[in-house]
């Protein structure tokens, strides 16, 4: 029986051969080719960079200074092999430099947490099974409650397609610490989806135990 | 490990899965898959629901900033040097909104990261031991003493404090501290055992990492031509602090926590914090101020308590899969690293060290 995939229906936005062929003539000074590159990912760019910081006017001029930069040493680069990647980093780095380094994420905020199992369970009564969209609505609640660092993981992961290497390179840890992020992270979302319901107290040794 | 011994914890991070929910790529073969194997028909259904969902939920956690808008903006300043830009994006100060943090846990060591370094993008300051006392004794006197020799070096404080100093490892305190902070400044090695006084924090100036004590014994390494400062910690409580310039004013900010047997290892390059486990981790509580020390046929996840309690470190691992799984063993005071060794081999499972925890990794016990 197939599986219903009418949820997302969804293309990859460039192919590789297009994103090398905008890039190589993004780099030999064809300005439209620029901006078409910088309107491809732009969405994209930005939804990245609220994963980084909620601060909206850090990310409009980070994204700025990305492809300014870019630009004007256009010359200096050679062809990039994975062009999606490249921009994704370099925001991060800009993003990064300004920012203190937020790492709290490391250690679990018991009382956020506590409130997060709170709000799930007054969720839980209001979902109906048809709702979708609810569940849509608090399971985009619940990413909000996890630790950032699993945050910007799943984003990366599972809307921005990179792969376990390309995350571990962007968030600057190993490999098997993206593995860990994402596995706490489905850990503590699988219970508010339908039917995975588990008993709250096992949540406690994946996220309290941190 | 072949799909078909795939679990949904194990779909969910397989590349290939993602592409065939998002994108349909490769449908023959999972479909294949699924006619093979109905027995994980419920275990794709569940992978591809999550997959679907949260990349759903990440869509549209978008913030609002214009397109076009910001477009102007780039055009404006390309076809300039790089170096002028709009005076606009290099005079903003980026207020950020720090998110609520509440500490649930006893002896955590706060860092702070200075806010200055707008300007040092591309070249952070580095800031040398000597920089740091040309620019103290304009404002109190300084004794600096050097050890030559080879055994380490103890210095008395005028509180009591004790610095032993490492091979080659220089200090600067002043005789006689100011009314409302102690101050000293390191180069090179040296091990603290600092009296607590919460009245008159402790300050160590390392290169470009302050540590504030409270009253605690911890090390410092802070060699003028190494790459990285490290602070480790034996016990109680330290603050660290990363500046760009040279400021001796006490900066509101945010901490990282680091407990005994923590260490932070402040790279001066890349300016970036890394939090980690000690070389050999130790006991820091009597095996005698635990509950129990011997377990006889008794769940693993009891002995893990026992040892995060014994030795002040987090242990991540999955009950359910841990649940069947039944060990014989006694606390002694032994290496941390071995006893996990010996566990592991027992019940069939792995650990790993991640960001200063430690992560089992179990196929159950059955």
């Amino acid at each position: 029986m197939p599986i219903n995939r009418e949820y997302i229906k969804s293309v990859r936005n460039l192919t590789k051969e297009q994103e090398q062929a905008l890039w190589k003539d993004m780099i030999s000074g064809n300005k439209k080719s620029f901006e078409n590159l910088y309107k491809q990912y732009f969405q994209s760019l930005i939804n990245y960079g609220f994963r980084i910081t909620q601060n909206e006017n850090l990310i409009e001029d980070s994204i700025q200074e990305v492809f300014i930069n870019l630009w004007n040493n256009r010359t200096h680069l050679s062809e990039v092999n994975e062009v999606k990647f490249y921009l994704f980093r370099s925001l991060k780095n800009r993003i990064v430099r300004q920012l203190e380094r937020d790492i709290f994420d490391k250690s679990e905020d018991i009382d956020t947490y506590l409130d997060f199992l709170i709000c799930i369970s007054e969720e839980q009564k209001k979902i109906d099974s048809e709702q979708s969209d609810a569940e849509i609505l608090t399971l985009q609640k619940a990413i909000a409650h996890l630790p950032i660092r699993q945050q910007e993981a799943i984003n990366l992961k599972y809307y921005h397609d990179f792969t376990l290497d390309e995350i571990a390179k962007l968030m600057d840890v190993n490999k098997q610490s993206v593995s860990n992020l994402l596995f706490r992270s489905y850990a503590t979302l699988r219970t508010i989806l339908k039917s995975w319901t588990i008993p709250i107290f096992f949540l406690k040794y994946f996220v309290l135990s941190e | 490990m072949e799909y078909k011994y795939f679990k949904v914890q194990d779909f969910i991070k397989d590349d290939a899965f993602i592409s065939w929910v998002k994108y349909g790529e490769n449908d023959a073969f999972f479909q294949a898959f699924i006619s093979d194997n109905p027995d994980k028909q419920t275990i794709i259904s569940k992978a591809s629901d999550f997959i679907k969902k949260v990349a759903e939920a990440e869509k549209l956690h978008q913030p609002t900033i214009n397109q076009s808008k910001v477009w102007m903006l780039i055009n404006d300043n390309i076809d300039n040097d790089s170096e002028s830009l709009k005076p606009s994006l290099l005079s903003k100060l980026y207020a950020t909104k720090w998110s609520k943090i509440s500490w649930a846990a006893a002896a955590c060591l706060v860092i702070g990261i200075g806010l200055e370094g707008l300007f040092s993008i591309n070249n952070p300051k580095k800031i040398s031991y000597s920089e740091l006392v040309a620019t103290a004794e304009k404002q109190i006197k300084l004794i600096e003493k050097t050890n030559k020799s080879n055994t380490p070096l103890s210095i008395k404080l005028e509180d009591g404090s004790v610095i032993a100093l490492a091979k080659n490892a220089k200090l600067s305190y002043p005789k006689h501290f100011e009314p409302n902070k102690r101050q000293v400044f390191l180069s090179g090695e040296a091990f603290f055992e600092i009296t607590k006084n919460p009245q008159k924090p402790f300050y160590v100036y390392s290169n470009e990492v302050i540590t504030k004590v409270l009253g605690t014994s911890f090390t410092i390494k802070a060699f003028e031509d190494s790459p990285e400062v490290i602070v480790s910690v034996k016990t109680g409580k330290v603050s660290v602090f990363h500046q760009n310039k040279i400021a001796f004013a006490d900066p509101e900010e945010k901490a990282l926590i680091i407990t005994p047997n923590q260490q932070i290892v402040f790279a001066r390059k890349e300016e970036s914090l890394t939090k980690s486990l000690v070389e050999r981790p130790i006991l820091i509580k009597d095996l005698s101020q635990l509950p129990e020390q011997n377990f006889e046929d008794k769940p693993v996840s009891e002995v893990l308590k026992a040892i995060e309690q014994a030795y002040g470190v987090h242990i991540i691992y999955d009950a359910e899969q841990l649940s069947h799984c039944i060990i014989t063993t006694t606390l002694a005071n032994e290496s941390l690293y071995s006893k996990l060794d010996i566990m592991c081999k027992t019940i069939g499972a792995s650990y790993k060290i991640v960001d200063a925890q430690i992560v089992i990794q179990s196929m159950g016990c059955n």
